[in-house]
This record gives C-alpha cells, structure tokens and sequence, in this order.
C-alpha cells in the first residue's frame, strides 16, 4: 500500500521508561507541526531565495503562486498555515488578490475541510510602505503582519521568524 | 542584528541576468514612453537589490520608479545609464 503521507514525525519515546500519558503529552507538545506555506510572489528571484531559506530554516513546504489566479488555485485544492503576500501582482493588488480569493473560496464546493473552520493568517511582503499596503477584512484571511521586502536577507527571515514559530488557530469568530 | 546569510552563487548569477533583461526591458519602454514598465521594474528591484546585497541597485531603482511616477524621460535616461554602469560591475 503507498498511501500519501505528509509531515510524519516519530516522536521518541523509550519502551524501557514505561511513559505515562503526560510524558506522552510533552512530547506532543515539543512537537511542532510542518507549517504549509503559500508564498504569492510574481519576483522569482525573491521566492525562490526566500523559500529556500525559509525551508532550511524551518520545517515547512512551500508552494509558489506568481500571480493571484494561480494562487486561488493553489487555495482550493489545499489549506495553508500561512500565506505570504506580495502586495503588488500582476493584474491585481494584495487587497484585491484575498478579495477575489475570497469570492472563489466561497463558490467552491470541494474545499479541504479546514477552511470551513478557520481563518489563514496572512502577512504582507512588500517595497511599499506599509500604510500603503491595507488588506480588507474577509471571512478565510486573517492579515497578522506586515515584512519589508527592502532590507538585507537575515533581517527578512527574522522578521518572518515571529509568523513562522507562530502556533495561533484563528478560529471563525475571532478578531 | 540579524545574521548575514550567504546567498548561493547560482541565484546571483540568474539575478544578475535577470536585471540585464530588465535594463533591455527598460530600454525599449523608454524609447515607447512606456512609464509603466519603467515603474513596475524599478519597484521591483528596489525590493530586490538590497536582499541580494545589492544596495547602491536599490536606490538606483527608487530612482527610477520616482521618474516613472513624474514620467521624467530625461531623468530616467540618468538612472538607466547609471543602472546600466553598475549592471558592468556586478
């Protein structure tokens, strides 16, 4: 049988301590999950310099939309930890790309189950400034941040780092 | 401070092809009084150039998205020629 697995960790644990279920439990809970990640970034030099980083850095995957068309494709086939946004795309901007995703989202009837739960949270990668850059409210995405494109290569990925580590479900109905 | 990170040869090399396509992309728009192109591309790279550690190609591209914005052709004739010096550089 060659069933698809994905992001399996074996967590160790000795047969000879006899674990009890709050060893079980912290070792659940030093576990952290891969993070699925949709980077939308029509500049291949940029994400493909800032995925490789990111995956050497973190454990996650990564899929690569170069425009917001391809990215709502991406979004209906699979449910993302978190989404990375370039602010100008081709043919629509950031507010515009998560307002049109949005709509798609909504009139698409085979979603992963996860969107019908929570909100992805979603930080803004971009030269503009970041008072240009304001997402409008919608029911998938939840903007949490906002990283400039315009510094040196280990400033960005430390500014990534807080979004990266973050672990925070946004469950419908929270802020 | 965060910790300055090697960038692999091979992605230098493509960036650096990449913006000799650009000053050709440039180019041809200036030449149709094209100032979009000229906008898009100087964002980008005012983006990109510092990632890479490409500072002085980064205010180089402010300058030319600027231009582009005012459309300035004069202007952005300097900033081309200059984009096109340090492009010989690189």
């Amino acid at each position: 049988m060659n069933a698809a697995v994905e992001n399996v960790t074996i967590l160790p644990i000795s047969r000879f301590n006899s674990p009890n279920l709050n060893t079980i439990k912290s070792a659940f809970k030093s576990y952290k999950k891969s993070k699925r990640i949709l980077m939308i970034e029509d500049d291949p030099d940029m994400s493909s310099l800032i995925s490789r980083s990111l995956k050497q850095k973190y454990s996650c995957t990564i899929d690569i939309a170069q425009d917001p068309f391809e990215a709502m494709n991406f979004m209906t086939e699979k449910f993302y930890d978190l989404i990375i946004l370039d602010w100008q795309l081709p043919a629509l901007n950031g507010a515009e790309t998560l307002v049109q995703a949005e709509k798609g989202l909504r009139l698409e009837p085979a979603l992963p189950i996860q969107w019908d739960r929570q909100r992805v949270p979603v930080v803004i990668f971009s030269s503009s400034k970041k008072n240009e850059c304001t997402p409008r409210k919608t029911k998938h995405f939840n903007y949490v941040g906002f990283v400039s494109k315009a510094q040196p290569l280990g400033s960005i990925l430390e500014s990534f780092g807080s979004y990266m580590e973050d672990e925070t479900t946004y469950r419908f109905g929270t802020a | 401070m965060a910790d300055k990170i090697d960038i692999p040869e091979e992605a230098i090399i493509k960036y650096v092809e990449r913006r000799k396509q650009d000053l050709a992309d440039c180019r041809a728009a200036i030449s149709k009084l094209d100032f979009k192109v000229l906008e898009r591309v100087g964002h980008q790279i005012k983006g990109n150039a510092s990632t890479f550690g490409f500072d002085e190609l980064s205010k180089i591209a402010i300058e030319m998205e600027n231009q582009a914005l005012k459309k300035d052709v004069e202007k952005l004739k300097t900033a081309l020629s200059r984009f096109e010096s340090y492009l010989k550089k690189m």
